[in-house]
Formats: structure tokens, sequence, C-alpha cells
């Protein structure tokens, strides 16, 4: 049986402030016993998001010889016929922690399409809102006991916003703000988490109680879904604010040589993020490392990108390793589609659905697998396709979610986790 | 027909020197009543309470104007008696120069959304000043998507007042212009026939690449004469030359000399083609504009199978046609809704049971949206009583603090707005709130301060009145009366600054009810 239990909202408002001079509020320790008893937590999943369709040919799935495959050459794993791009050396040597999926193939070749597929696993259709693989791995765990949500992206923006036919509670939380109009980027801070020098805490004390006290008054109530994301939203905003909550987006507590091994880019850094948020009950983070729309110059970028994304993965699985937490924790890296294995006039390569590749890491995952084959110009899938929905089912499989289990959705239509359509891939589980 | 008919006896009324206010009123109300009777039929009585007047014209003003009502005008407007005031508040705000602001926007969000990413944030000042420029002069609907259609880079006028923001958003892709005209001013979803043929879609991969055909440049052959230009379908070896997409016919004319004499076809044949896409279009844009509902959703997606069925697709059908009998009016279309009872409908009926009211067509009434992040910027200065802000000449932009503050409230759909924790963070801790909650930023509340002469009760009043567009209950007045009371030590400028912050932070201000 599952149990739905919710913090009721005005509760979570007056012991957020409460919290704040130093009170502990006696619902909250009674609450995460019994959603423990309810349920069992899913491992988590980092999702190191290749925003724009990586060019995977230059880097799972190599082609050398053929003139689809271009200038990179390939180098040794230590295992046995799985060769990747000399531009993932560090990788390369950890090649028996994670499994190459060569045999994907999908439909979409519009980015925000492709990126609706592949985080959502299904085909966008009329009202209902499907909710990222973010949101229902968060929505699996044991959100209320929390003060952090349970759902975090970082460096980018995430192609579903809210939290789907899940609500907002389950809406992705947006750490930087690299995916943002207007603003500089690199910064992984959590903009406004405490209050300005010149408010004290009396201010405070003051404001939220009055807040508080107004919206018991207030005839817009929570029925209204727009009203509920709002008063909801504010609430996790004032958990999050406390001081145990909001020293885990710290990086500056973690060693200066821990920080250089993820490497100092927002990506790297947004790694180690991952990994801190994820030691602390965070069940889904998604990492975004951008730029990976090469219709021109594709070796050039792709090159410089490999060498970004090689340091802060590698970084991650040592570090997953080293603390234990790598057989709990799923590693998911993929973009939106592949490329083109014929190169374009302005060496570059466009967008490609039909053949492209991805790999997977960790919890249930066997490593050192290579799944599929593609044929020496890189065009045809010559094994048995993987599609989205394959992936997604053994996502859910190896995170110990049932891929068949229902969600209400806002169309009063259950969905399962995973389209019923996929098999997970037995090879890797 | 019948809006020729009385667009040509107001005409002849106007020349007969009636009053003006008289002529312009007469025809949105029709509209109106175009609207009602399609939408209530004979028994929607008891869905059509309507909203009071402060509610209304809080709803209107940010609808049209995109911020709330000030101080005055709430007052003003409560205060009025005639009948006709909101008929009157209408016209008013249509003559303001933030109406052509806020929709520039708004048009430019539907059709160059990519202007909403990092990536292409650059794109979007251009095209609203252009857009500004043409709403002020009330273009007509047609004549504006003609101008994007058919721009060309050697027609640029030397201050840049041109829509090549299109364009650029689409990284003047022949594949990406193709899907963004097509989306924009069809609401025609051709994204997935880029890639492959769908077996139930209507549009096959071959057609996607004929409409991209059409922004390929023409190329010349050996003697120097312009021929019909070709794509071809990535990594096949099909090669597609234009084709309207619905009649799949060719353009005319064997040569080509002028380079944008094709796109001048394709927005020719957009206007003509007999299923009114390009108006059916504009109209589920500016419905949504106001209702949250497109009345056909996904609003992108006129040719799938919702848009096929039902009251919802008549209603559509009727409004287009009115719209292009009308002359493409942009103007009369938003004054018709927003005259209309449906527009007017209660969110939260006075005594009855919550809305939002359904009526048998589906079309969900009286819809509680949230706010875009240029509403909710614009709406907070308003309330701390400074003038939203306007630095160049026919602009809304140009603020650096008001476009990172967009950015980060940014909402793809206002009825379906998720407020997420970042964005409640930054209303409860930003500094552009917390500014605005103190004495020295806000305007508002240092005249209410030094104002001896008002009330505790009317000092309170006012800032309810200027950040919920409202008077404040009398539950509310008791509760607030009270605390400033018991923190009487801290002075009144920190209790009304603490009214403030706790006023703009809650689910009221930021919505539209």
């Amino acid at each position: 049986m599952q149990l739905k239990i919710e913090v009721p909202r005005r509760e979570a408002l007056c012991a957020a402030s409460a919290g704040l001079v130093g009170f502990t509020t006696s619902w909250l320790p009674a609450l995460a016993a019994a959603t423990e008893t309810e349920r069992s937590n899913p491992k988590a999943v980092i999702l190191l998001w290749m925003n724009g369709g990586p060019s995977t040919i230059d880097l799972w799935d190599l082609k050398p010889g053929h003139d689809n495959g271009g200038p990179f050459r390939e180098i040794a794993t230590p295992v046995p016929g799985m060769r990747i791009s000399e531009h993932l050396p560090q990788l390369a040597r950890l090649g028996s922690e994670f499994s190459i999926v060569r045999s994907m193939s999908t439909r979409e070749g519009d980015h925000s399409r492709a990126r609706f597929v592949a985080t959502t696993g299904y085909t966008p259709q009329g009202a209902i809102k499907f909710p990222s693989l973010g949101s229902l791995v968060a929505h699996e765990g044991d959100q209320a006991a929390q003060d952090i949500p349970s759902y975090v992206h970082v460096g980018g923006r995430p192609t579903v916003t809210g939290g789907g036919f899940l609500g907002p509670t389950f809406a992705p939380f947006v750490v930087g703000d690299g995916g943002r109009r207007g603003a500089s980027g690199a910064e992984l801070t959590v903009a406004d988490l405490s209050t300005p020098a010149n408010v004290s805490t009396g201010d405070r004390l003051r404001r939220l109680a009055l807040l508080s006290e107004l919206r018991d008054h207030s005839s817009l109530s929570p029925r209204f879904d727009v009203v509920e994301s709002i008063e909801s939203a504010t609430d996790r905003a004032l958990q999050l604010m406390r001081p145990s909550a909001a020293s885990a987006f710290n990086l500056g507590e973690e060693r200066e040589s821990m920080r250089k091994a993820y490497g100092h880019s927002s990506f790297g850094q947004g790694c180690l993020l991952a990994r801190r948020l994820v030691e602390r009950g965070v069940r889904c983070v998604e990492v975004a490392l951008d730029g990976w729309d090469t219709h021109s110059d594709n070796f050039d970028r792709v090159k410089e990108l490999s060498q970004t994304l090689d340091q802060g993965f590698a970084a991650l699985l040592d570090d997953l390793k080293s603390r234990g937490l790598l057989q709990d924790t799923l590693i998911v890296c993929q973009g939106e589609f592949g490329r083109t294995p014929s190169i374009n006039g302005q060496s570059g390569r466009d967008h490609w659905p039909a053949s492209w590749s991805m790999v997977l890491a960790g919890a249930g995952i066997r490593g050192g697998q290579v799944v599929g084959k593609t044929s020496v110009d890189g065009r045809v899938v010559e094994s048995k396709p993987t599609r989205t929905c394959d992936l997604m089912a053994t996502i859910f499989q190896s995170i110990g979610l049932d891929p068949m289990k229902q969600n209400m959705s806002n169309v009063s239509r259950p969905i399962r986790l995973a389209d019923p359509e996929g098999q997970p891939i037995e090879a890797l589980l | 027909m019948t809006f020729r008919w009385i667009a040509c006896v107001l005409s002849i009324a106007m020349w007969c020197a009636a009053p003006f206010c008289f002529a312009v009123e007469r025809r949105p109300q029709e509209l109106s009543k175009q609207i009602d009777q399609t939408l209530f039929g004979g028994d929607g009585e008891r869905h059509r309470e309507p909203a009071d007047d402060a509610t209304y014209l809080r709803r209107l003003s940010l609808d049209l104007l995109g911020r709330i009502p000030t101080v005055a005008e709430v007052r003003q407007f409560l205060d009025d008696r005639s009948d006709s005031k909101r008929q009157q508040a209408v016209q008013r705000m249509l003559d303001s120069g933030a109406y052509p602001r806020n929709m520039a926007t708004f048009w430019r969000r539907g059709w160059v959304p990519q202007a909403d990413t990092p990536e292409y944030a650059a794109v979007a000042e251009g095209f609203e000043q252009w857009l500004v420029k043409q709403l002020q002069q009330e273009v007509r609907y047609d004549d504006l998507v003609q101008a994007v259609i058919t721009w060309d880079d050697d027609s640029s006028s030397p201050r840049g007042l041109d829509p090549r923001g299109f364009y650029h958003a689409n990284d003047s892709r022949p594949a990406n212009l193709a899907a963004s005209a097509t989306r924009a001013f069809l609401g025609i979803n051709l994204d997935c026939a880029q890639c492959h043929d769908h077996p139930f879609a209507r549009w096959s991969r071959q057609q996607f690449w004929q409409t991209a055909a059409f922004f390929v440049d023409s190329p010349h052959d050996a003697d120097g004469a312009v021929k019909l230009p070709t794509i071809r379908i990535p990594e096949t070896d099909v090669e597609c030359q234009p084709r309207f997409l619905t009649a799949a016919t060719k353009p005319t004319g064997a040569e080509y000399p002028d380079p944008g004499e094709l796109r001048t076809q394709l927005a020719d044949w957009m206007l003509a083609e007999s299923e009114n896409y390009l108006a059916r279009n504009a109209v589920n844009r500016i419905w949504a504009h106001f209702f949250g509902h497109a009345i056909v959703e996904p609003i992108d997606d006129l040719s799938g199978t919702t848009a096929q069925q039902t009251e919802r697709a008549d209603l559509l059908d009727q409004l287009a046609q009115t719209f292009i009998d009308s002359g493409y009016d942009i103007d009369l279309l938003v004054q018709g809704i927003v005259l209309s009872d449906a527009y007017q409908v209660a969110a939260v009926p006075a005594g009855g049971h919550p809305g939002p009211a359904r009526l048998a067509a589906g079309v969900s009434l009286g819809k509680v949206r949230g706010l875009t992040g240029e509403q909710l910027y614009d709406s907070l200065r308003t309330a701390a009583g400074l003038p939203a802000e306007a630095t160049a000449v026919g602009s809304n932009r140009g603020s650096e603090n008001r476009d990172a503050f967009v950015a980060k409230f940014y909402v793809e759909r206002p009825h379906q707005a998720e407020r997420s924790i970042s964005q409640a963070l930054a209303m409860m801790n930003g500094a552009f709130v917390n500014d605005l909650s103190s004495v020295e930023h806000n305007r508002l509340l240092a005249s209410v301060a030094s104002s001896p002469f008002l009330s505790a009760e009317e000092q309170i009043d006012t800032v309810f009145l200027a950040v919920l567009g409202r008077h404040a209950t009398g539950d509310e007045m008791a509760a607030v009366n009270d605390r400033f009371k018991s923190h009487q030590g801290i002075g009144l400028e920190q209790n009304l600054g603490d009214l403030f912050w706790a006023l703009v932070n809650g689910p009221e201000f930021n919505t539209n009810h």
C-alpha cells in the first residue's frame, strides 16, 4: 500500500520560521519514521545530460578507417573489445565500471521533442503532463522527510520545468543560472538562499508570521493549481533555507584536491555537487553539459567537450566507488540524440536519432558491457535496436523500481513509470 | 458579412459626426455577444457570475498593460458610477503606451519562443521593438505576418527596426524556419515530420522538406537564370522542391528574379488557404492570452485531432471568420474578448461554488493564472508606486535588472505556471523585493508613512489597494491592525514594509485571477 503523506502547508510555514530560531519541531522525525516503513527508497540517479545531441560516433562508437569516422582515434579499455575515443582517457581507464549501449535508435530529430521523449520516456500526447525521470524517481522516494528537494538540476535548464502530473513538489530544483537568459553562467551557487544582510531575524519572523496569517484569510485557496504551487514553493524554499539543508550546496566544504579532481568546469563542479546531494539522500540529480549541437566545427568542439566530460564523469565514478555509493547510484550519460555519421560541409554533423550510443554505470547495472552494434558506416543499428522505452525500463529496473508501476495522471488515466512496450536490456541487469 | 455591414453603418455614422466613443464601442460589443452566445447558449446563466470591479480592473490591466493597476487607477475605477466604466477602462488602456509594448512581448513569445532561451536572448529586444512600432501604427495582423515571412536582409532599415530576429533565432536554416513559421503563424506542428512519417499524422516528411524549400535561396543556372531551389532530405537521396503545405501545389512562374519572391508567394498562400489556419492560429493564441487555456489545445496543433472535434472547433472557426472579415483587426478582437461576459466571469464567485467554470464546449473560464516574469516585475514596481521601466523609445526592455528577473520568472504558459523554489527564494530574499519593502525605495510606502492625516486603517488599506488592487477585508484589517499594534516599537515604516513584503509574497499578488 502506498500512503500519501503531505506536510500541511501552514504547519510547514510555521515550522520553517520556528526552525530559524533553533526550535526543533516535533512532527518531522515522526513523519520520517512513518514514511520509512511505508516506502523503500529506490536507488539514486545521476543523469549526465549532454545537451544538444552529442556526437556519439566520436565518443563511444568510433568508425576508424571509414569516411564517416573523422579524425579521432580509438583507445583501449580494460574490457576486451570496448574501445572509445582517445579524448576520454580517464574513462577508458574505468571501462569495467560502465557499459555502453551502441544500439540506441529513436525517432525524434527535433531538439525539444527529442528531449521530451528522452527525459519522460513518452511521446507527447494531448493534455497528459508527463513528468520527467527525475520527478518519477523523486516521487518514489521519501520526499517529505527531507529539507532538500529530492530532484535537482544543475547547470542548465530542465526539459520539463514542472513536476508534470506528479505536481510541483516533484519539480526539479535548478541550481546555477547557466540556463537562464541574461545570466553569466558558471556559478553553481543557490541564489538568495539566505536573507539579505539588512534584514534581521526579527524582521524575518514578523514577515513570515504576517504572511502565514494573511494566507488564512485568503479567498484564493490552494484548490487552484497555480495557487497551490506558489504556497508549496514558498514552504519548500523555507525548508531549504535551514542551515543543515543549505550547506549541501556549499562546495566550499570540499577539499581543494577533490574540487580539482572533478575539474573546474561548471560541469565538473556540478558532478561534485551531484555526489554531495546523493550522499544526503537526493533521489535524482541532472548535471547538464551544453554545447553538443555541433552542426559546424564538430571535431574541435567535441574534443574540448570530451575533455570536460572525461574529467567530471571519471572523477564521479572514482569518488562514488571509494565512498561505497556507486552500488546505490545509477549514472546515465546521454543527450537527446546522436549526430549524422556523414560529415557536412562545415566539418559538422547534424541531428541523427536513428543510431547512437549512451552509457550506464552503477546501481544494478553490470559494468564492462557493450550492448549492440552499428554498421561500419555508423548509419544502421545491426543488432536489436534499443528504443527509449527499453532504456527507461532498464533504468527503472536497475534502481529497484518496477517499470510497470502506475501513477494517476492529470487526465485521470493511470500511466506506468515506463511505456509498457519497453523491454529491459537483460545483458545489463 | 454582418461586420462589414456594421462597419459600413458605423462609418456613415461617423461621417454624420456621431460621438466617436460610441462608434468604437459598438462593434466590439457585437463580437462579445457572439462569443457569449456561442459559449453560454441558452442555459449558461449559472456560470456567468461576473468578477467584481476591483478584480476585473486588475485582470484587465495585467492582460492589456502587463501590470497591476496603480492605487489612483483603482480608486478612480471603484468610485466611478458610470454604467460604461468597463468599456471606458478598456479604451483607456488600448490607447496607452503600455498596451503595444505588452502585446509585442506576447506576440514575440508566441512567434520567437527561442528568444526566451539564453542562446537566442539577444534577438528578443530588436524583434519586440519592431513589433511595438507596428502595433503602435495599428498594422493589420496579416500584414505583420507577411512582413516577417517576406523580410529581406537588403531592405533592412538603418535603425534595425525589422523582424530579422525571427531568422536569427532559427539560425537562418530552412528546416528550422519551416518548422517555426508553420508553428508560429499557422498553428501547425511539423516537428515530427522533419524526421519521419507518422502513421496517424496528416503531414509527411516530404511535405516538411517541401515547406523548408521555400526558405532556400534560389540558385542560378549556367545562363544566370534563377532556378527553383531544392533541398535534400538528410541522409536520403530525395530532393524536394517548394510545395504549399495544404494544397501540395507548386509556386507559380518558372523564374524567380527576386530571392524573396518564393517567400512572398508562401505568405500569399498562408493568407489565402482555405482552412483559415492563419486566422485560427491568431485567434487561438489571443484567446489563450486572456483565458489561459487556448480554445484548441495543444496551441500549436491546429491540424491535430482535437482541433477537428466539438463545439470548440466551431467557436474557433467562427471567431477566425469574424477576424478575417474585420480586416485582421487585432484590437477589435481584443476588445470583443475583454468585454465579453465570458472574460468577466469570476474565478472565485462571491458566495457560490468555486470556479473555474467549465462550459459545454469544454472551454474553461475564470481560470487562475500565474504571472509572467514581465508582469511580475512591472507589477512589483507599480505596487511600490514606481513607474514601469521604459528606457528606450518604444521599448520595454533595456533594463538588465528587468531582463534577469524576467528570465528567472519565465513561465511557458501562465495557466500552468508552477512556482519553483528558486523563484520563491528570489521573492523572499532577493534584493529587488527587499529593497521595495523599505520606505527608502518604495514611494508608495514613503507617502503613506508621511501622511499624518490618514488613520491607521486607511494606511493599511492603501497598501492593500496598491498591492492587491482591492480594499482590505474586515478580517484582514483586524489581523494586520493587531500585528501593527503589537509591534509598535519597531515603528510604522518597518510595519508597512513588513505588510508590503507579506502581500507580494502571497498567492493573490502572484496570480491573475
